[in-house]
């Protein structure tokens, strides 16, 4: 291509430098748009209509990656249920569209559960700080017991230990097994340990009596655990327990008095009564 | 009537002497028990004896809001004692705990 530069003001040295800047910005020009037609897929404009918060575009855009882009379909997957939930929640004042959307996240869900790396991905998303983390929750909610290893995997990253603990507790009886198995796993500090066990103690009920006793009568465990074990069990009725926490308030360990300041918000709390009201 | 109070003999001098452990996660879990639990004088003197000396502000916060869910009248001169500590930390909460008290 020819590019006329024949008009321009000035002396020849000002003629030949605009020449070769307007050569210089036509090979910019061409050069770039390579680049932005090469680097295009569906996945990546999915995920900013996502953030721009044009979430059932994004689901289209989303479904198109699922079909032809191999390469980031299980992380697809997971946006798109995500995409799905978010559409529902910008529905909420039409309950027939939300309910629309909500069956479809349902559904997209049922794809994620058959796919691990998708799984792992829906957890990745709780790392964000936006919107779509509140989303992820949700989903991840509904997914239910096949994201719980992954979830608790991830509770080695300080930044998502809030929104783990909130879905476990959401998941409820169905996290029990999988919060068991990482307490008694190495994998875990004394600290993330304790954590986890007053998840269990939100989510159990009367047949992790057994598996809390174990742990609680275990001299050789630490003390936090211990407190927090006592706690949980005390929560689901074993009164017995009282002694234990209440002298692990003066306990040199930190994780001991923490289990028992918390423990003491239902202490002795007396059942309400109908009449009371 | 209230229908979350402490029943039996609860320790509320160990309690109290919790307000001033070490770490911060323990005062607010000390804090947040009394708030469900406690509404004796005793344990309402002590908050706001703890108050006056807390150093983080969250548990600050839940200090103020727990005193403020009581019918104490005497916490209103300490709340406006606390407000008049210019340049320390942002005053709304005393003066929304202050607000929520007089109504």
């Amino acid at each position: 291509m020819q590019v006329q530069v024949g008009k321009l003001p000035g002396s020849g040295a000002f003629r030949w430098s605009g020449r070769i800047a307007a050569v210089a910005a036509l090979l910019t020009a061409l050069v770039g748009c390579e680049i932005k037609e090469t680097d295009f897929t569906y996945y990546e404009v999915g995920k900013q209509q996502l953030i721009n918060d044009s979430s059932s575009q994004a689901a289209k855009d989303f479904q198109k990656s699922i079909d032809k882009e191999p390469k980031t379909r299980s992380i697809a997957r997971a946006y798109l249920a995500v995409a799905y939930d978010r559409a529902a929640k910008k529905m909420r004042n039409i309950p027939s569209e939300a309910q629309r959307y909500i069956e479809m996240r349902d559904k997209s869900i049922g794809e994620v559960r058959q796919d691990p790396s998708a799984i792992l991905g829906m957890v990745q998303i709780l790392k964000r700080q936006d919107f779509l983390s509140e989303s992820a929750e949700d989903a991840l909610v509904v997914l239910g017991e096949d994201c719980v290893p992954d979830l608790i995997h991830s509770y080695h990253k300080p930044l998502v230990r809030r929104k783990v603990q909130r879905v476990l507790a959401r998941i409820g009886p169905k996290a029990a097994a999988g919060l068991k198995e990482a307490i008694l796993s190495d994998s875990y500090n004394a600290q993330e340990k304790t954590e986890l066990l007053r998840v269990l103690g939100h989510v159990t009920d009367a047949q992790s009596i057994p598996f809390l006793k174990t742990l609680q009568e275990d001299e050789t465990a630490p003390a936090g655990l211990r407190t927090e074990a006592s706690a949980a069990l005390y929560k689901l009725g074993e009164k017995g327990e009282r002694g234990f926490i209440l002298s692990s308030l003066d306990s040199n360990d930190l994780l001991a008095r923490r289990a028992a300041a918390y423990a003491l918000q239902f202490l002795d709390r007396k059942t309400p009564r109908v009449d009371d009201h | 009537m209230r229908c979350n109070s402490w029943t039996g003999k609860p320790p509320a001098s160990t309690i109290i002497e919790r307000l001033s452990d070490e770490d911060e996660i323990v005062r607010m879990s000390i804090v947040q028990a009394i708030q469900k639990h406690g509404n004796g004088r005793s344990t309402i003197n002590a908050l706001v004896d703890a108050l006056q000396k807390e150093k983080n502000n969250a548990v600050v916060d839940k200090m103020v809001e727990t005193i403020a869910s009581f019918e104490a009248s005497a916490i209103e001169p300490t709340l406006k004692a606390l407000m008049k500590k210019t340049g320390e930390r942002p005053l709304e909460a005393p003066a929304a705990a202050l607000a929520h008290h007089r109504r």
